[in-house]
C-alpha cells in the first residue's frame, strides 16, 4: 500500500491529535496507539476514496471514531466494566457535594477569565490529571459525549444504560471534574 | 364553596429548584435543549443563586478546556 506513493504527509501532523483523542477515550496508551495505527492503515488503504469533501483531519477522526467504538465493544464483551467500589464511592462523593436540603455544601466559585486559565500550560496539565482521575465508567460516558460528540441516545445504547442513568453519569462527571479543578487549580490561585 | 382544584394544581406546579436539581438541569443542557418549563425554573433559580451560575460557567469552561486540550495537548499553553 505504501508503494502507490499515497502516504500523504498530512497524516503525520495529525498523529498527536489522534493519539490524544484515543487516549482520552480509551485511557490506555497501548490501546490508543493501536487504534491510531489501525486508523492510519485504513486511511492509507482508503486514500483513493478520500474525496476531499472534508479536511484530512476530520476524515481521519471519523475513521478513528469507528476504531475506538470497535475497541470498546470488544472490551465490553471480554471484560465488561462492572459497577465497582469506585462507582459507589463516586456516587457518595457527589452526594457529599450537597447538603440534605439540596444546597451546595460549598458553592462553586467564580473562575475568573477563562482565557487566562486556558492559555496556561500548568492549568492544562492539571486538567489532564483531573480528567484521568474520573472513574472508568464515568469517563467513558463523558468522553463519548465531549470528545466523540455522540448523542446521549447513542451513548446509552453503547453503555446499555437508560437515558436517565446516562444523564446521571454525565452530571456526576461534570461535578467531579469541576470539584477537582476547583481543588487543584482555581481554589489555589 | 371554592373549587379546591386550582390550589392543588398550583402547588404541584410551583416547585422551586434546589441547587442539586438545578445542577442536574445545567448539566443536561449540554446534552439537549430544555423544555420551556425547565428553562423558566432554571432561569428563576440562576437569578438568585450565584453558586449555580458559577457552576454553569464552570461546566462551559470544562467543555472549552477539553477541546483546547485535544487540539494542543497539555503543552499547548504558554
Amino acid at each position: 500500500m505504501f508503494a502507490t506513493g499515497a502516504s500523504p504527509p498530512e497524516f503525520e501532523q495529525h498523529r498527536a491529535y489522534l493519539l490524544r483523542y484515543a487516549s482520552l477515550q480509551l485511557r490506555d496508551a497501548g490501546a490508543a496507539e493501536d487504534a491510531v495505527q489501525d486508523t492510519l492503515i485504513a486511511a492509507l488503504e482508503g486514500w483513493d476514496r478520500f474525496g476531499g469533501n472534508s479536511s484530512v483531519k476530520t476524515w481521519l477522526t471519523g475513521i478513528l471514531k469507528h476504531k475506538i467504538i470497535d475497541h470498546i465493544r470488544r472490551q465490553s464483551r471480554e471484560q465488561p466494566l462492572v459497577s465497582d467500589d469506585s462507582d459507589r464511592s463516586e456516587a457518595e462523593a457527589v452526594d457529599a457535594l450537597f447538603l440534605e436540603d439540596g444546597h451546595w455544601r460549598q458553592p462553586p466559585s467564580h473562575w475568573g477569565d477563562p482565557d487566562k486559565a486556558l492559555e496556561n500550560k500548568a492549568f492544562m496539565a492539571v486538567f489532564e490529571q483531573c480528567a484521568k482521575n474520573l472513574p472508568a465508567k464515568t469517563a467513558r460516558a463523558f468522553m463519548m459525549r465531549e470528545v466523540m460528540e455522540l448523542s446521549t441516545e447513542d451513548i446509552c445504547k453503547e453503555l446499555e444504560v437508560s437515558t436517565t442513568n446516562c444523564w446521571v453519569i454525565l452530571h456526576r462527571a461534570r461535578l467531579s471534574l469541576r470539584a477537582c479543578l476547583e481543588m487543584k487549580w482555581f481554589g489555589k490561585s | 364553596m371554592p373549587n379546591p382544584r386550582p390550589t392543588s394544581r398550583r402547588r404541584t406546579v410551583v416547585k422551586k429548584l434546589t441547587c442539586k436539581e438545578a445542577s442536574e438541569i445545567i448539566s443536561r443542557q449540554h446534552e439537549q435543549p430544555l423544555t420551556t418549563r425547565e428553562t423558566f425554573w432554571l432561569k428563576l433559580h440562576l437569578f438568585i443563586c450565584t453558586g449555580c451560575r458559577n457552576f454553569q460557567n464552570n461546566t462551559r469552561l470544562i467543555r472549552t478546556a477539553l477541546k483546547r486540550y485535544l487540539e494542543q495537548g497539555p503543552g499547548g499553553g504558554k
